[in-house]
């Protein structure tokens, strides 16, 4: 027991109440208020859901086949920081090595597939701006491109950190936390690939008309 | 001790005695209707509940500290909990809330269900920066600032607003509903008695919210009829030269393209409507230089009793002040700042204003008029 | 850098220094928060005044909410946090004291950033609540309002970081044998707070974002011409602000918990239903939020629903008064000015409490909505509740900060003046309401019968204004004329008594071993653990002596830079996102180089092994 012992520990200390260490249960109770956030930005989506005035609508410009690509990608990305945890942990750094950088690889085709959806959207005449459909859908895609870039960046400075000998299976709890970022942002991307295309992609001009009478 | 309570006590009843204040145009005890009665019975059942538990509470608060000052240096029984107290005080507040939500839930269904159409009075209520639109569909009426009603007759206003959230409210009538852009809210009302009521504005709707205000005017259904009649007839004729007559030239050329003033007319209501969405939309095109922008209707003016939506009583040295000078008494409007009159190349000059108070105090039907006015 | 001086504030980790700088820096801006307050209280003092136009009035109110909720009593209660919760849980620091020091620059910067608004064009004046379309960027031009969305993203921010640490710090870092049912009250309620701050705060973030998106880059989340809902800023900014006054109110009420017991030298009556209370109000909390929005026209089957869950939520604040009174029944009090806050908090809270119950009602609230009768509601329980609760945990904690007494004397002239002052001013509000005067108005007519209650208020305002003055002098005074404090001056019931007055910086010698509730009152006076005091009573335990301790020995954290830089590097994002990207690109860059800075820099000292 260290109660005697003048010293702070950081990070993994498991000498406490739970058995989890604190960074992991930072990262879970963080996580936690990710998905109110997220789940506030899927909530406006749904609320607004076929009450643009104009289009275009997303029957016009969501695009299936490719999102369901990119959405293969992310997924596989998952797997991916599964076995570079797992072979960190074993210390086959060749291996972690491995797929960490292709996790790395697969986040990049995910985001370089958001950036040509985006721009497809801008030249056929959606943006954020045109409609409700715009607005919605920029900002809730745009906000988990971000936090997907943010894993990307920090799994990039672990890959760094193995290349440089600082990232070791002593250590794999700093890989393991940043993988549950990951896999929370994959997930919040199925929510998304669920309800923004598979389900709302039928949506055109909505039925009955413009849903409110405008003031005279 | 005891100066420190009688001083509470004094300090107390000075704050009630201040509760006693004359009774205010907008005071929501003076109920003049159904909605506000009940809602302000419902207030009264809750409040004396309320006393009660005060009396307990506090009563209790000043009882334990007297009784429990420290006298010595013993340490008291050292009590953790007592399990039936818990239950107790739970369970007593829980079943005062139920007694509590059954009145409730009656008069929330009392209040808020809104009558059948076909058999009341149906009036638009339109919010704007910073006055009221009041439009009688079935009646063919428009006015603005200044709602009239038959008494005794169930009402329903919808409510609706053409730029940010307003509140609707008649305190003496019936508690308040938001007039939300987009939304079309429904109000059920109903006056007991004939009289003048004061409204006001009650959601912060940008600089001048406090300058919304309406007036309520109440009438037996004869006056009520009469009034309908008045609105639609057009006003007296006015001798050609007369500083009236000249005011209306200047009117018709500098006001009206914002200002409607001949809602007598047949189809006014209609083109009332597609005037106001015309002057809004001309406006949000250009919201620094517009010369048109949404205004009140000032149809039959001359009987009104406030200018400025219930800012200024309506007598000729308000009138002039308002025009030479809106901002001087409502800053904010939007008058100074787009009207042409306005403009350095077409002010007016102060004969030709005296000539538009005097044109628009004329504007009176041209029947008798034994409608009455309560001021 | 320097380990000395002004540097080793500014570079601190430690939790008792950054809990007095959230404490200094929140207590300016209530200063600014109350000079905004009698501004308003002047104009309004008389009919139909003209002493401020209304432009300045409504940036005036705007602020003063604004202010005092987030930039005054939030972080109030997190300097009370970041004080008291390492030593009441017998720890050494929080989780992460950098993630700590993060929240604190986050808060300085962003309140600055929301400030500078005044300077460039005019303070945001769309109320604290923003309600759209009036503060679209259609009605409200110019930079205002953003300030005001992105400030309070970014205090935000600030907040969210603070309570996931505490989550963590109150789960794993109790001293051994503090099982969660051990824990202090205050704590407690932190840790419910905590949890209320990470899931509510989010919410308020996305609102933000929707808002500055539509100011900024003219999306229609709120823009009634393009079918946006105006309704539908509401609900989320609700669904934030019901459980937000819960965050404000719960830490005040385990800082009364904690009071209480103290002077009335026994326990605190029903703790684990006082504990039980604030999880169920914590949690009805969330079900409550459109009791905002009865006369919005939502139809009378969801007023019916909003009206009985808000009902519902009286009963367990009713279990905590009924404690509180039931823990000074039989008891020995003394009253000292933390304690006649504390009690004063019981009284003022319930009178706001049943205001609040008048307008749980729908239809009752028909008429009271958006008038001063709202207004005396919020003010009982903010100020005659949070407030005093917090001039209690100043007087109480004080001498265990700071090592002296702050002059009871005086503590208990500004208590009464504020007692005064709290009422002259807030309860005639009520009748204010009912007689019709709505809310936010910068002038009402002279006819109204208004001006007697106004004019009492405007009074009641500049007595709460002389009592803070005297507090203000009390600290100086006190400072100058030391009342020495031992380490346990009050005779209390926490760890935080068992240690020197102020404490070491490190906290504890030696981590405490935890039996009981209250434990370092049972390990004063263990023969009360078989029930009424008999017998001898000298207390059993000392105040730790940490003479002996080798200070060569302690490794505690190292001064850290990073959490400044990336609390300027996130204002100055914010700033650029009104004026140009350039800016941006400068504050991200500066988050960017902090990050990594924080991720790469060794933890402690040099030569101590991290492992």
């Amino acid at each position: 027991m260290s109660s005697d012992n003048i010293t702070v520990h950081h990070g993994e200390q498991i000498n406490n109440s739970t058995g989890i260490s604190n960074k992991k249960l930072l990262m879970w109770a963080f996580l936690g208020s990710d998905v109110m956030f997220f789940g506030t930005f899927i909530g406006t989506f749904m609320a607004y859901r076929n009450k643009s005035l104009n289009g275009p609508y997303p029957s016009d410009t969501l695009d299936i086949p490719i999102t369901t690509v990119s959405t293969f990608v992310l997924l596989m990305s998952s797997l991916g920081i599964v076995l570079a945890l797992h072979y960190l942990k074993q210390s086959k750094m060749g291996l972690a090595k491995f797929w960490l950088f292709a996790v790395i690889v697969m986040g990049l085709i995910f985001m370089g597939f958001q950036v040509y959806e985006f721009t497809h959207f801008a030249h056929i005449g959606m943006t954020p701006q045109v409609n409700l459909f715009g607005s919605t859908f920029f900002t809730l895609t745009s906000l988990h491109g971000a936090h997907v870039s943010l894993g990307i960046l920090w799994l990039i400075f672990l890959l760094y950190n193995e290349f440089n000998g600082n990232l070791t299976s002593d250590n794999a709890f700093d890989l393991e936390i940043a993988g549950l970022y990951w896999h929370f942002v994959d997930i919040v991307w199925i929510v998304i690939f669920a309800l923004l295309y598979l389900i709302t992609a039928g949506d055109g001009v909505p039925e009955g008309g413009i849903p409110w009478d405008l003031p005279h | 001790m005891k100066s420190v309570i009688r001083a509470g006590i004094i300090f107390a009843l000075l704050l009630f005695a201040m509760a006693c204040s004359p009774e205010s145009p907008q005071s929501t005890w003076d109920a003049h209707g159904p909605v506000a009665e009940i809602q302000k019975n419902l207030f009264l059942f809750v409040f004396w509940i309320a006393v009660v538990v005060f009396i307990i509470v506090e009563g209790g608060i000043l009882f334990l500290t007297f009784k429990y000052k420290r006298k010595d240096d013993k340490l008291p029984v050292q009590t953790h909990g007592n399990l039936k107290l818990e239950i107790t005080w739970t369970i007593i507040p829980a079943i005062i809330i139920v007694i509590i939500a059954i009145p409730t839930v009656m008069a929330i269904w009392d209040t808020q269900v809104m009558p059948e159409e076909e058999n009341s009075l149906v009036v638009e209520a339109v919010g704007h920066q910073w006055w009221f639109e009041f439009n009688y569909p079935t009646e063919e009426v428009v006015t603005a600032n200044e709602l009239h009603l038959p008494e005794d007759t169930d009402v329903i206003i919808k409510i609706g607003s053409q730029d940010v959230i307003h509140s609707f409210w008649i305190p003496k009538i019936a508690g308040k509903v938001d007039m939300v852009p987009n939304h079309e809210n429904e109000l059920y009302i109903k006056a007991d008695d004939p009289g003048l009521y004061y409204g006001q504005c009650a959601e912060f709707c940008g600089i001048v919210h406090a300058m919304m205000r309406f007036r309520v005017i109440v009438h037996t259904e004869e006056d009520y009829q009469n009034w309908l009649q008045e609105m639609r007839t057009p006003p007296e004729k006015l001798a050609s030269g007369s500083d009236e007559d000249e005011g209306r030239k200047l009117f018709v050329g500098n006001c009206s393209m914002c200002h409607s003033y001949d809602s007598y007319k047949k189809g006014a209501y209609t083109k009332e409507i597609v005037s106001q969405y015309n002057r809004w939309e001309e406006w949000k095109n250009d919201k620094e230089n517009s010369s048109i922008v949404s205004a009140p209707n000032l149809t039959n003016f001359g009987n009104r009793i406030t200018i400025g939506a219930g800012i200024k009583e309506n007598n000729y040295d308000n009138l002039v002040k308002w025009i030479e000078n809106p901002d001087a008494i409502k800053l904010g409007t939007r008058m100074k700042n787009h009207a042409s009159i306005y403009k350095n190349e077409n002010k007016l000059t102060n004969e030709q204003i005296n000539q538009i108070a005097k044109y628009l105090l004329s504007l009176k039907p041209s029947m008798e008029s034994s409608a009455t006015y309560n001021k | 850098m320097g380990h000395y001086g002004i540097w080793s504030w500014v570079g601190t980790v430690d939790h008792k220094k950054i809990g007095i700088m959230y404490g200094i820096v929140s207590f300016f801006w209530f200063i600014i928060g109350g000079i905004e307050a009698l501004l308003i209280r002047v104009q309004l003092s008389h009919a139909e005044t003209n002493i401020i136009d209304p432009e300045l009035y409504n940036q005036l109110f705007t602020m003063h909410g604004t202010t005092m909720v987030f930039l005054v009593v939030m972080p109030l209660s997190a300097a009370f946090f970041n004080w008291l919760v390492p030593l009441q849980i017998g720890a050494r620091d929080v989780a992460f004291p950098r993630l700590n020091a993060l929240s604190l620059w986050i808060f300085i910067f962003g309140s600055i950033l929301m400030n500078i608004s005044w300077f460039t064009g005019g303070a945001p004046n769309g109320g604290w609540f923003g309600y759209p379309p009036n503060s679209t960027i259609n009605f409200n031009p110019g930079n205002g309002i953003t300030y005001w969305v992105l400030g309070l993203n970014v205090l935000g921010v600030a907040s969210i970081a603070a309570g996931l640490n505490f989550i963590v710090t109150i789960i794993n870092m109790r001293a051994p044998g503090m099982s969660m049912m051990k824990m202090p009250v205050f704590t407690w309620m932190t840790f419910i707070t905590s949890i209320l701050i990470v899931l509510a705060i989010p919410i308020l973030g996305v609102a933000g974002i929707q808002m500055t998106a539509d100011r900024v880059y003219g999306t229609n989340f709120f823009n009634s011409e393009a079918g946006g809902d105006p309704v539908f800023w509401q609900h989320i900014f609700w669904l934030f602000g019901h459980p937000e006054v819960y965050i404000l109110i719960l830490p005040a009420m385990g800082i009364v918990s904690e009071i209480l017991p103290t002077f009335a030298r026994k326990p605190l009556f029903g703790y684990s239903f006082i504990i039980f209370s604030g999880a169920g109000i914590g949690f009805m909390g969330w079900f409550v939020w459109s009791h905002h929005m009865f006369t919005v026209g939502l139809g009378p089957a969801a007023n019916t629903a909003f009206t009985i869950s808000t009902m519902f939520i009286a009963v367990p604040t009713g279990v905590k008064i009924f404690n509180w009174m039931a823990t000074l029944w039989g008891g020995s009090i003394r009253f000292t000015t933390a304690m006649l806050f504390s009690i004063g908090f019981i009284a003022m809270f319930t009178i706001g409490g049943l205001s609040g119950v008048t307008h749980a009602v729908s239809p009752s609230d028909a008429q009271q909505q958006d008038t001063y009768y709202i207004v005396a509601h919020f003010h009982y329980v903010l100020f005659g509740g949070a407030i005093f609760a917090i001039f209690g945990g100043l007087f109480f904690w004080w001498p265990k900060f700071f090592g002296y007494f702050l002059n009871e004397k005086l503590g208990k002239i500004i208590f009464i003046l504020m007692m005064i002052g709290l009422n002259l001013q807030f309860a005639p509000m009520h009748w204010l309401g009912m007689d019709g005067m709505p809310r936010r108005i910068y002038t009402y007519a002279d006819n109204m019968g208004w001006e007697l209650s106004n004019m009492a208020a405007t009074l009641g305002g500049f007595t709460i204004a002389l009592a803070v003055a005297l507090f203000i002098y009390n600290v100086i005074y006190s400072m100058r004329n030391k009342n020495l404090a031992s380490g346990d001056p009050w005779d209390g019931r926490t760890l935080e008594w068992s240690i020197s007055s102020p404490p070491p910086h490190y906290n504890f010698a030696k981590i405490p071993e935890v039996s009981h509730v209250d434990d370092w009152w049972y390990k004063k006076y263990p023969s009360l653990l078989e029930g009424s005091p008999k017998g001898d009573l000298t207390p059993k335990a000392e105040v730790e002596d940490t003479s002996k301790v080798n200070e060569a020995d302690i490794h505690l954290p190292d001064l850290s830079y990073y959490p400044v830089l990336i609390g300027i590097g996130l204002s100055l994002a914010a700033l650029g996102v009104m004026y140009t990207y350039a800016l941006v690109t400068i504050g991200l860059i500066l988050v960017i180089w902090g990050c990594i800075g924080w991720s790469t820099e060794p933890v402690n000292e040099p030569n101590e092994k991290h492992h």
